[in-house]
């Protein structure tokens, strides 16, 4: 790997890994469980944080079609909701089919691919300041993207680990 | 201006102690120590701990040098004397401490903030990210691993603390 991106794949990787860890042995019950009305549960999450990465990685970053849309990840899923999750109102996500958790594992699986290749192949360093306009009010760039992406990516990995803890205990 | 191979994970950082400030903006302090199961942390636990961390990942194991924790005192100012930076803590260790003052915290973790800011601009180099170095919970880690390990650690909390907001005041609230 280019040492410019040593970082933010180590990163993404760590996510991914620990993730497949708070999954594990989850019932379709813990997966779809919310703490209060307007929570998201964990099986949202993770389709979400897979749709992020593809969203960022290849809709913006590589100007090309989704891995979602590109490899018929809507119809393996059975989701046809535009976008990424992102804004979706209580009701949208309620009206939205269930979700099969491994199915969306796949899914991120095969983002997580694309995004390798992408940092192995195509990425050059001199990327990283192009201009990509702004993100709120601060400058947006390639490299900014990918320091927003891996916290984003992690700030919800945080959150499925922490509805683990809420239901089964610390380390259970 | 900082090195390029830099700014993903400097911005990464600055993006994730602005949202924590957003975060914890006029939570009470029954909020800032609520926890919504037995066993879950509670938010003004886990934004010393957050400070901890990125204080001990780069400056005692990057820098190889003293935290600024323990070289500026805040054990003192913060009025917490545990040694650790929070991970390993049992239940019974976390109930045991006295109540968080979360601005103090914050101040703290501003100086934090500060020296990792200092430390990208004057001092890492591209090729400081090869170097290896042990640890007592890891394999064989190097700079890049930890830097990228740094940003995930400290945006899970982040992501905790919204959603702890969230539970308490709803979405957006």
């Amino acid at each position: 790997m280019k040492p410019f991106l040593q970082i933010v794949d180590a990163g993404l990787k760590e996510v991914f890994g620990d993730l497949k860890t708070v999954l594990d042995g989850l019932d379709e019950y813990e997966l779809h469980w919310r703490p209060t009305l307007e929570s998201n549960s964990i099986d949202w999450i993770v389709w979400h944080m897979a749709r992020t990465e593809d969203y960022w990685i290849n809709t913006r970053l590589c100007g090309r079609e989704a891995v979602w849309i590109e490899q018929d990840w809507r119809e393996r899923v059975g989701v046809f909701v535009e976008g990424t999750g992102y804004a979706q109102t209580l009701e949208q996500i309620r009206a939205m089919p269930e979700l099969d958790v491994s199915v969306v594992m796949a899914y991120y699986e095969a983002v997580r691919k694309r995004t390798v290749e992408f940092f192995t192949y195509e990425m050059k360093e001199e990327d990283l300041g192009r201009d990509l306009g702004s993100m709120g009010t601060e400058p947006m760039t390639y490299a900014t993207v990918l320091g927003h992406l891996l916290a984003e990516m992690a700030e919800h990995l945080g959150q499925t680990d922490y509805i683990r803890g809420m239901m089964r205990g610390i380390n259970k | 201006m900082m090195q390029p191979f830099l700014v993903a994970i400097d911005s990464g950082l600055n993006e994730a102690f602005e949202k924590l400030k957003k975060a914890l903006d006029g939570l009470s302090e029954d909020e800032l120590h609520w926890r919504p199961a037995l066993e879950s942390n509670t938010i003004d636990w886990m934004v010393w701990h957050m400070a901890r961390v990125e204080d001990n990942w780069i400056n005692v194991r990057l820098r190889d040098s003293a935290s600024i924790w323990d070289r500026d005192g805040w054990a003192e100012r913060v009025g917490v004397e545990e040694p650790t930076n929070g991970f390993g803590q049992t239940a019974e260790d976390i109930r045991a401490m006295p109540a968080f003052d979360v601005p103090k915290i914050m101040g703290y973790y501003q100086a934090v903030r500060q020296g990792t800011t200092e430390y990208f601009a004057n001092e890492i180099q591209e090729s400081d990210l090869s170097i290896e170095l042990t640890h007592p919970r890891y394999d064989p880690v190097n700079y890049a691993w930890v830097l990228g390990h740094l940003l995930c650690e400290e945006a899970e909390h982040l992501g905790q603390i919204e959603y702890l907001r969230g539970m308490m005041r709803g979405l957006n609230g």
